[in-house]
Parts: structure tokens; C-alpha cells; sequence
């Protein structure tokens, strides 16, 4: 049967440069997917130059909102995050929790040009961070949501 | 906005494509079509859907390239495998599986990757432990002594160890970010820190060496070492840091190149192959000519002779690649590696803690040098090195343990929803 070998041997020559046509597709649609999420990266990264933290820093200053204060009585329902603000049961705290879950100095809010940076001072039971708990400084973003003790706080800036 | 597991799901079946196709017209040269084979493809492409419809299911955010780009270059190895060696090609399958459910795990366990940082002192020691165990215990299969044979299992620690390497290096040098940037003294020129703060890259030196010496494995002592320094410059962000690590391994290369005949033997037949091209640089020799006659589109599958190459399935795979697929199959695997790597540093710089940061880019790195090292050696631009192509070489601990690095490096491109936005 020489015609079933002629097919054979075309199908197998089609499939040889089939396979790489099939790569280079690949290729294209992967270097597609990169050159999309770079433009938007891009967007992104203009977007917050131009009104993002640095500029608004100068006006309005980041605050945390009380999302959650569990059982615990605050002060306030929202607090200004001025330079450097602590959070911890000690009286000389910035934001103070009244909670036995909650260490003397618990942890730290700082700001820098990049932003703002969120530290655990060594605390017993941890602050968590969007849900988990953090092992050193880490920025802040918009919408954070900052748990201590029994008290979760928003962060808005 | 697209969806991105929508987006990975079309990717992984064009690469399932890609793997069908290649199979087919492998097997039909032979004409011969081992329903097994195909059995154990369509096995595969399932097994990466799988992955896929769990990922999507537990709904993880993280970059939709990795494991695409991961099954094309699994797709080309099994293509080129089967190829090349047919009787390896279910074992490798099965790898591939071992290493998809590792992928899952690595996921899920690399959610709560701060908490490893806690543990720094117990990686390093395991990753150390492990190249150790080579040097003390290793075997030597096929030139390199850097086999641990357990009862019926093998397997090449220092493939498991970079990765204990990385997270360690990771968590020690983030720590101590300020101390190497600020903690300096002056000595004319140069700008040193403080000795204490060295201490691990002289040790990561060391043990560089020792692995030269003992086991003559080249390819992993390269790796660590250029892990380690490229960690600490980017860390430090202070050059002086590359120049002494560099100055520290020219001197090492030096002493050992004087004193161990068989790294003389390295550098000569990469200096000047032609002078003994039957001999001792039979291997180069053999891949320079596949690859060279290979063209531009290559010979195609199973009409070139890869295998004249010896050890062509692990080493020299990328050989046979650039003989069968030629210069444009060669240039996409590269465009490949080129794009994962790209995503992995990626991954790292939106990644908001100092931790993860650096362990997405000393993965990175060591994926990078890796591919480098190995590429450059087949193609003569670099003294040979004996390790393995990620994703593509036959090998059990390395598709397993590149399995396992690339869903950490997945799960810290999720890292606080940046792609769900």
C-alpha cells in the first residue's frame, strides 16, 4: 500500500512544522498576556504618582477607621496617623487598647516616603494583617485591615 | 477584565496541544503508535487542569503564566524524551505527576511563607546537611558524585538544598538589610562590612569549594555561590559585595585549577575542544555538531542524530532540542525560561514584605543561573557544568524540586491580591 504510506509520511511532515507553529503561538499569546499586564502596571503606577500617597499626604493625612472594637471601649472611632503612632495598652500609646490580649506596646505605625509602615513590637498574640499575622515592617495599603487583639481597625490613606 | 485562571486554562491547552502534536509525530516517524504513550500525554495535560481547576477552586490569585510556561517546557522535554529515550519516558511521566502534586502542596503551604522566617537557622541547616550528605555519602553515578542512593530511591540533594539555601539566605540577609548597608569599614578603596556580617558568605564559599574539590560537581558550586553574592547585592544594593565574592572565587578556581587534574581537563576542552575531539571532549563535540547542523528549523523530530551525544537526556537535552527543532525551537525554549524568570522577579518586586521579596528573587536567581550555566555549557560559551535544564531534563529531584519552587514562587506572585484587582 504505497498511497497510505505517501499519507502517512504528509501527515507526519505537517505535523513537524505544525508542532512548531503550535510553540510559536504559544509564545505570542503568552508575550500577549505580559505586554497587557505591563500597560496596566503602567496605568497603575502613573495613577498612584498622581493621586496617590505622596500627594495626598500633604493634605489629608492617612487615619485608621474602628471597623471592629469587639467588647473593648475606645477613644475615638477613627484616628490620624501623624509621623509615628503606637498601639498598645500603655497610657502613653498613641492608640490606646484596653485589652489583656493586647501587649503594653503592641505595635508601631510609621510613615517614610514610601508611605506607611505597620510594625509588631514583639507582641505576645500578634498583629495580624489582613488576616495574617506579620513578621516585620510591612507597608500599608489602602483598605488594610489591621487586627489587635480583639479590635480590627481600616486603613485609610 | 479577563479572568486569569481563564486565561491559564487556554494557555495550558494550547501547551497540551503542543505536547499531543509533538508525541504524534514522533511516534508516527517510527510508525508506530504506542497507545501507552498517549494514555500517559493525555494523563499529563489532565494532571495540569487538575492543578488549574484547584487553584481556581480555592481561589488563588497568583500569576497565570507560571504553570503554563512550566507545562510547554515539561511538553518539549516529554517530546524530546520520548524521543531520545524512549524506556525513560513513563518514568519521567511519573515525575511530572509527583511533581504536580508537589506544586499543590508548595501552594498551600507557602501561604504562611513569613512564618518560615522564623525557622532561618533550621532551613539553612537542612540545606546545608543535604549538600553535605552528597559530599559524605554521595555516589558516583555517571561522573558527578552527587548521588544519594536511599534503598530503592535515589536522588540528588543539592537540587532539594537550593532551595533551603534560598529561604535561609532570604531570611538572613532581609533581616540584617541595615547592618550589610550601613554597619562598613574602609579599607582604601574598599568598602567592607563588618567581618561578622560576611561570615555566611565566606561560609556559603566554603562549602562552595568543597563541593568543587570533593565531588567535582562544578554546576552546583557555581550555582550557590552566585546565589549567595547576587543575594547579598541585592540586598545591600552595594557592588563591592559582587567584586570580593568575585575576586574570593577566581582565587578558589586558581588553587583548584593547578592542583585537580580534572578541572584542568574542564577548562581545556572548553578552551580548545578540537584538540582531542574523540577523547575527552567527545560530549562537546558531538553537541556542537547537533546543534549546528540543526539550521535554522531543524532536521525535525527523529531525523537528526542527538543521540550520537552522550548523557544527551539530562545535560545535553537543550543539544537535541537545538538539533531537531533548530534554531527557532532552541530560541523559543530560551524565550521561555527568559518570561518565567521575568515573572519570578516580577513576583518579588510586588511583593510588599522584605521576606518574600527576597525569596521570590533568589529563586529567581537560581533558576536563572541554572538555565544559564547549563545553556552556556552546551553551546561552548561556558566551561561545561554537569546540572540539569529546569522543567525540560530527565531527573526526578529536578522536576520535583522545580516543581515545588515554582508554587512558592506562585504563591508569593499572589501575595495580597494584587492580580484580583
Amino acid at each position: 500500500m504505497p498511497n497510505k504510506g505517501l499519507v502517512l509520511n504528509i501527515i507526519g511532515i505537517i505535523l513537524q512544522y505544525s508542532l512548531l507553529g503550535l510553540i510559536y503561538y504559544f509564545l505570542s499569546k503568552v508575550i500577549k498576556s505580559v505586554y497587557t499586564d505591563l500597560n496596566q502596571f503602567g496605568q497603575r503606577s502613573n495613577s498612584s504618582t498622581k493621586n496617590g500617597i505622596n500627594k495626598s499626604d500633604l493634605h489629608k493625612p492617612a487615619k485608621l477607621l474602628v471597623v471592629d472594637s469587639g467588647h473593648i471601649k475606645l477613644t475615638q472611632t477613627s484616628f490620624f496617623l501623624e509621623n509615628t503612632i503606637y498601639l498598645g495598652r500603655n497610657e502613653q500609646n498613641g492608640i490606646i487598647i484596653d485589652d489583656s490580649f493586647v501587649s503594653h506596646e503592641h505595635a508601631s505605625i510609621n510613615k517614610d516616603q514610601h508611605g506607611y509602615w505597620l510594625t509588631d513590637l514583639h507582641s505576645t498574640n500578634k498583629t495580624y494583617l489582613n488576616g495574617q499575622p506579620i513578621a516585620e515592617a510591612t507597608l500599608l495599603k489602602n483598605d488594610d485591615l489591621i487586627k489587635i487583639g480583639a479590635v480590627t481597625f481600616s486603613f485609610k490613606g | 477584565m479577563i479572568n486569569i485562571r481563564q486565561l491559564e486554562r487556554n494557555l495550558l491547552v494550547v501547551a497540551g496541544i503542543i505536547m499531543l502534536n509533538g508525541i504524534l509525530a514522533v511516534s508516527l516517524a517510527h510508525e508506530f503508535i504506542d497507545y501507552q504513550v498517549l494514555g500517559a500525554a493525555v494523563l499529563i495535560f489532565t494532571g495540569f487542569m487538575m492543578v488549574n481547576a484547584v487553584l481556581c477552586k480555592a481561589g488563588h490569585v497568583g500569576d497565570p503564566l507560571f504553570l503554563p510556561l512550566a507545562a510547554v517546557l515539561v511538553g518539549l522535554g516529554l517530546i524530546t524524551i520520548l524521543r531520545i529515550k524512549p524506556e525513560l519516558f513513563m518514568l519521567q511521566v511519573i515525575w511530572v505527576s509527583v511533581g504536580l502534586g508537589a506544586f499543590v502542596v508548595s501552594v498551600f503551604l507557602s501561604r504562611r511563607l513569613e512564618q518560615i522566617a522564623y525557622f532561618k537557622y533550621l532551613c539553612g541547616f537542612i540545606g546545608v546537611a543535604l549538600l553535605l550528605s552528597a559530599i559524605v555519602f554521595g555516589v558516583d553515578i555517571g561522573g558527578n558524585k552527587n548521588w544519594i542512593i536511599m534503598g530503592p530511591i535515589r536522588f540528588q540533594p543539592s537540587e532539594f538544598a537550593k532551595i533551603f539555601i534560598v529561604l535561609f539566605l532570604a531570611a538572613y540577609l532581609s533581616e540584617r538589610r541595615e547592618l550589610l548597608t550601613l554597619a562598613t569599614k574602609h579599607y582604601g578603596p574598599f568598602v567592607l562590612p563588618h567581618p561578622r556580617f560576611i561570615a555566611p558568605l565566606i561560609t556559603v564559599w566554603s562549602i562552595g569549594m568543597l563541593m568543587f574539590i570533593l565531588q567535582r560537581d562544578m554546576g552546583a558550586a557555581l550555582l550557590y555561590f552566585g546565589l549567595a553574592i547576587i543575594m547579598t547585592y541585592m540586598v545591600s544594593g552595594r557592588f563591592s559585595y559582587v567584586i570580593i565574592g568575585m575576586s574570593l572565587f577566581l582565587i578558589g578556581s586558581i588553587i583548584c585549577y593547578n592542583f585537580y587534574s580534572h578541572i584542568q581537563v574542564r577548562v581545556d576542552i572548553w578552551l580548545n575542544p578540537w584538540s582531542d575531539p574523540s577523547g575527552r571532549a567527545y560530549q562537546i563535540v558531538q553537541s556542537l555538531f547537533a546543534l549546528g547542523s540543526g539550521g535554522i528549523i531543524g532536521s525535525g523530530l527523529t531525523y537528526g542524530f542527538p543521540t550520537m551525544i552522550p548523557e544527551v537526556h539530562t545535560d545535553f537535552i537543550f543539544a537535541a532540542i537545538g538539533e531537531e527543532m533548530g534554531l527557532m525551537g532552541a530560541g523559543a525554549v530560551i524565550m521561555f525560561y527568559i518570561i518565567m524568570i521575568y515573572r519570578a522577579f516580577r513576583a518579588s518586586m510586588l511583593s510588599l514584605m522584605p521576606f518574600s521579596m527576597m525569596v521570590a528573587a533568589g529563586l529567581a536567581v537560581s533558576m536563572a543561573l541554572q538555565t544559564f550555566l547549563i545553556i552556556g555549557g552546551v553551546i561552548k560559551f561556558f566551561p561545561l557544568t554537569g546540572i540539569t535544564l529546569p522543567f525540560i531534563s530527565y531527573g526526578g529531584s529536578s522536576i520535583v524540586s522545580n516543581f515545588i519552587l515554582l508554587g512558592m514562587l506562585f504563591s508569593i506572585s499572589e501575595v495580597r491580591g494584587y492580580n484580583a484587582k
